[in-house]
C-alpha cells in the first residue's frame, strides 16, 4: 500500500494547500508578480527544501551502508531511495531556474533511456574501477546518465540481489564508491539549487520578483506565468506519452520508469499532485468562477481518483488483466486532462505556451 | 501535423502585398533544388552500390576502402537534403528508411561484450541478424533464411516499433562497413576487417550472410533515393503538396523545415545530448567517425534553402528566387541578420571540420568527460544554430506567417540561462 504512504507525506509536508487556495479566492483577481511570487514561496521552495532534506539523508544512509554491512542498513538506504524519489517527483515538473545551470535537471534523472546509454556507460564504469573519476568535481562533470537517481536505481534494485557486490565495512568495493558519489552528488546539488533560489549574490527568486522592462533576466511578470503554465503542461505530456502510452504500447513494461523499484504509478501520482497545487496556486486565481477552472480542477481529482484505485506497481501488471483496465483508464483520465491543461488554459490565462520540451520525439 | 495546421490559420491575414509569382518563383526553385539534392544522392548511391559489388567479388581492404570513400562522398549531398525533412510530410514520413539514427547496432551483426546484452528499450538489442537463420522473439519465430530486401525493409526495420531497430539505411550499411568504434572517446573509428566478408577466410562468423546483407541494404537505399527523387520531379506529389497549397503556407513549410533542422534535430538531439552524456555513440555518423562533415553539410543544406544556391556533386552551381529574397524585399536587415547568423553556424561547424580534418580530433573526443576546450567547440556551433533559430523566427514574423512551432528537443529548452 504505497500510496498510503505517499498520501501521509503529502499531508504532513503540504498540509496548508487548502488554506492557501481559499485564501487567495477571496481577493478576486489578483496579479502575476503576487501569484508568482506565492508560487515561488509555497511551491517551488517548501519543495527543494525537502528534496534538500530527503538527499542529505540519502548520502547518511549511503554512508553509514558502506561502513556496517547489513541487510538492515540496506534496506534503510532503499527507504531514503524512495523518499529522495518521492521529492524529485514533487518538483520534476520544474525546469526552470536553478535546476536548469550546470545541466542539474539531467544529472538528477535521464530518461526514457532510450539508446540504453546509462545502463552502457554505468557497466564501463564499474569495470575500470577508477576512484579519480568518482572525485566530487569530476564526478559532477561525467555523463548526467551515471550522476543520478536512475543509475542510483540500477545499483540498489538490481534483478539478483547481491550484497557481496558492495564490498566489505574493511573494504568497500567500487560499487560502495559509485553510490556514495552519487549520493554525495544529489545532496550537494540540493543545496545548491535552494542556495540560488535564495541566498547567492542575486538570488534567483529577487530576479524573477523583479521582472519587467528594465531587467536583464525576464521582461513581464505574465512571462514567468507563462513558465508555470508550461510546466504544468509539458508535465502532464511526459506523464501521458512517456510514463504511460510508451510502456502500454505492446505492454513493454520495462520502458516504465522507475520500474525497477516498483514506483511508476506513486511518480505519476506525485507528479499530478505536485502540479494540481502549481496550478491551484499560480494560475485558478486568474479564473474565478470560470468553469473551465472547475473542469481543471475536477480532470485533476478524476485522474488522482483512477490512480488510487490501483495498488499493483505498474510493472507486475498482466495484460489484459482487470488492472490493466484500470490503466487504462489512468491514461484516458490523463489525456483528458492533457488537453484541458495544453489547449484551453493558454488562451482562458492570455499566456502563450511556448517552446514545448518534447516535440523532438 | 500540428504546423500545418497553424500556418493555415494564418492565412486569412495574409496580406496581399506580395505578388503571387514571387512566391509561386520560390517554391518552384525551391522544389528544383530539391530534386537536384536529391538526384545527387541518388547518384553517389549509386555508386556506393557499385563498390560495395565490388567489395562482395572481391573482399580486399583497398576494396572495402573504396566503398567507405564512397559512403562518405554519398552523404555530403545526403546531408543537404535534409533541410527538407521537416515541414514536408512526404519527406518526413520516408527519411526513416534511409537515415534512422541512432541504432541498436546488435539487431544486425556481431557486436563486443561492452554493448551490454539486454536494453530496458528494445528486446532485439543483441538479435543478430547476421547470425541467425531464425529469430525467436516475443514467442514469435521469423524466418531470417534469406536476408532480402523485403525482409529487412518490412519485417525487420524497426521490428517491434522500437525505433533503434534499424535495419536499412545509411548506418546500418555504415555499421557493416565499419563496425563497431571501440576506441570510446580515444582516437579511431571502427576497424572491421575485409575478411568478414569473405568466404574463404572469414572472420566475425556468417560472411556469406553479411555480404548478403550489405547487398540488400544498398540496394534498398538505392531504390528509396530514386523513389524521393521522382517525388521532387515535375508532378511528384512532395512538389504538387507545395506547389498546389496555399503560398504562404507553403513558404512557412519552407521555413519549418530550418528552424527544426536548426533547433530539436541538429542542435538539440545530435549535438547538446551528446555532449551531455559524454558518450562516443552519441554522435551522427558514430562508427565512421564521419560526423562532423555530417553536421557541416547539413548547416550548409540550412543555407542553401534560404539563399537559393546549391552547388551540385557535378560542380555545376544553381541558383533562383528564394526566401532569402522575399525576406529582403520587407526588412532587409533581418534578412541579412538570418544571413549572419548562419554563416557564423557554418563556422563554428568548420572548427568541428578543422578538427577531426587537420588536428586529428574526431567529434566523438571534442565531447568526451573532460575535454573542455572540446566540448565548448561543440557548444559554440549548438549556441549559433540556437540564434539561427531565433533569426528564423524573426523571418517567420517579417513575412506575416503565424507562428510556427519548431520541432524542440528535450535537452534544449532552456529559456532562460542562470
Amino acid at each position: 500500500m504505497l500510496h498510503k504512504r505517499l498520501v501521509q507525506r503529502l499531508l504532513q509536508s503540504l498540509g496548508f494547500l487548502s488554506v492557501l487556495t481559499f485564501t487567495a479566492s477571496v481577493h478576486a483577481e489578483p496579479n502575476w508578480k503576487s501569484l508568482n511570487q506565492a508560487v515561488i514561496d509555497q511551491h517551488i521552495l517548501p519543495r527543494y527544501q525537502q528534496l534538500q532534506t530527503d538527499t542529505q539523508a540519502l548520502a547518511q544512509a549511503t554512508t553509514l551502508f558502506c561502513t556496517q554491512h547489513t541487510r538492515s542498513t540496506f534496506d534503510q538506504l532503499k527507504a531514503t531511495y524512495q523518499h529522495t524519489m518521492d521529492s524529485w517527483m514533487a518538483i520534476q515538473h520544474i525546469r526552470f531556474g536553478p535546476v536548469e545551470a550546470s545541466l542539474r535537471y539531467y544529472r538528477y534523472q535521464i530518461w526514457p533511456d532510450k539508446h540504453n546509454t546509462g545502463t552502457k556507460q554505468l557497466q564501463r564504469l564499474l569495470k575500470s574501477e577508477d576512484l579519480k573519476r568518482l572525485e566530487p568535481k569530476q564526478f559532477a562533470q561525467s555523463s548526467v546518465a551515471v550522476q543520478g537517481l536512475t543509475a542510483l536505481e540500477r545499483l540498489l534494485f538490481p534483478t539478483a540481489l547481491d550484497l557481496g557486490q558492495f564490498g566489505s565495512p574493511q573494504a568497500p568495493s567500487y560499487h560502495c564508491e559509485l553510490i556514495l558519489a552519487i549520493a554525495r552528488n544529489l545532496a550537494l546539488m540540493s543545496s545548491a539549487i535552494v542556495t540560488d533560489w535564495t541566498v547567492s549574490e542575486v538570488p534567483y527568486r529577487t530576479r524573477v520578483l523583479t521582472a519587467g522592462p528594465e531587467s536583464d533576466d525576464f521582461t513581464s511578470h505574465r512571462e514567468i506565468a507563462s513558465q508555470w503554465l508550461n510546466s504544468i503542461s509539458t508535465q502532464l505530456q511526459v506523464i501521458t506519452e512517456q510514463k504511460l502510452l510508451r510502456p502500454l504500447k505492446r505492454f513493454r513494461l520495462k520502458r516504465a520508469e522507475s520500474w525497477r523499484s516498483r514506483r511508476s504509478l506513486d511518480n505519476i501520482f506525485l507528479n499530478l499532485h505536485a502540479i494540481r497545487e502549481l496550478y491551484a496556486i499560480g494560475l485558478a486565481p486568474k479564473l474565478p468562477e470560470d468553469p473551465l477552472d472547475n473542469a481543471i480542477k475536477k480532470a485533476f481529482d478524476q485522474a488522482i481518483t483512477s490512480i488510487t484505485a490501483l495498488d499493483t506497481p505498474l510493472y507486475d501488471i498482466k495484460q489484459d488483466s482487470p488492472e490493466a483496465k484500470k490503466l487504462e483508464k489512468i491514461l484516458a483520465d490523463a489525456r483528458q486532462l492533457t488537453a484541458l491543461a495544453s489547449s484551453e488554459l493558454p488562451q482562458a490565462l492570455g499566456l502563450s505556451l511556448g517552446f514545448n520540451s518534447l516535440d523532438g520525439d | 501535423m500540428k504546423k500545418f495546421i497553424a500556418l493555415l490559420a494564418g492565412i486569412a491575414l495574409s496580406t496581399s502585398g506580395w505578388a503571387k509569382t514571387t512566391e509561386k518563383a520560390v517554391l518552384t526553385h525551391y522544389a528544383d533544388l530539391a530534386h537536384a539534392m536529391y538526384q545527387d544522392s541518388l547518384i553517389t548511391a549509386q555508386a556506393l552500390h557499385k563498390a560495395v559489388k565490388q567489395l562482395a567479388a572481391q573482399p580486399t581492404e583497398a576494396n572495402l576502402n573504396h566503398a567507405k570513400v564512397a559512403w562518405k562522398a554519398a552523404r555530403v549531398p545526403y546531408q543537404q537534403t535534409e533541410a527538407y525533412r521537416f515541414g514536408n510530410a512526404i519527406v518526413d514520413d520516408w527519411e526513416g528508411k534511409v537515415n534512422a539514427w541512432p541504432l541498436d547496432e546488435g539487431l544486425i551483426d556481431y557486436v563486443d561484450g561492452s554493448y551490454g546484452s539486454e536494453s530496458d528499450e528494445n528486446p532485439y538489442y543483441t538479435a543478430n541478424i547476421v547470425a541467425n537463420e531464425k529469430l525467436m522473439i516475443g514467442g514469435q519465430s521469423i524466418d531470417t533464411g534469406n536476408i532480402t530486401k523485403a525482409l529487412l525493409s518490412d519485417t525487420l526495420h524497426e521490428i517491434d516499433e522500437v525505433e533503434s531497430n534499424v535495419a536499412t539505411g545509411y548506418h546500418a550499411i555504415e555499421f557493416l562497413l565499419w563496425g563497431q568504434d571501440l576506441n570510446g572517446t580515444q582516437a579511431g573509428a571502427g576497424k572491421r576487417p575485409a575478411s568478414d566478408f569473405s568466404n574463404e577466410n572469414c572472420t566475425g562468423g556468417h560472411c556469406d550472410r553479411r555480404v548478403a546483407y550489405l547487398l540488400a541494404t544498398t540496394e534498398l537505399l538505392v531504390d528509396e533515393l530514386n523513389w524521393i527523387t521522382s517525388q521532387w520531379a515535375k508532378g511528384g506529389d512532395a512538389r504538387k503538396a507545395l506547389m498546389d497549397g496555399d503560398s504562404k503556407a507553403s513558404i512557412g513549410t519552407i521555413l519549418t523545415g530550418l528552424g527544426s533542422l536548426s533547433y530539436g534535430e541538429l542542435a538539440g538531439e545530435r549535438m547538446k545530448l551528446g555532449v551531455m552524456l559524454h558518450d562516443p555513440e552519441e554522435e551522427h555518423d558514430c562508427f565512421s567517425d564521419n560526423t562532423h562533415w555530417s553536421h557541416y553539410y547539413d548547416a550548409m543544406g540550412i543555407k542553401n534553402v534560404y539563399t537559393g544556391r546549391y552547388t551540385r556533386v557535378s560542380g555545376e552551381t544553381l541558383s533562383g528566387p528564394s526566401v532569402s529574397s522575399l525576406v529582403a524585399k520587407k526588412d532587409a536587415k533581418v534578412d541579412q541578420a538570418l544571413r549572419d547568423q548562419i554563416e557564423t553556424t557554418l563556422a563554428k561547424m568548420q572548427v568541428l571540420v578543422d578538427s577531426a580534418e587537420k588536428d586529428n580530433v574526431a567529434y566523438d573526443q571534442l565531447i568526451a568527460e573532460g575535454n573542455t576546450a572540446g566540448n565548448a567547440k561543440v557548444m559554440d556551433a549548438v549556441n549559433a544554430l540556437v540564434a539561427q533559430t531565433k533569426g528564423i523566427e524573426s523571418a517567420v514574423a517579417t513575412l506575416g506567417l503565424n507562428p510556427i512551432e519548431f520541432e524542440g528537443s528535450d535537452s534544449l529548452d532552456a529559456p532562460h540561462k542562470v
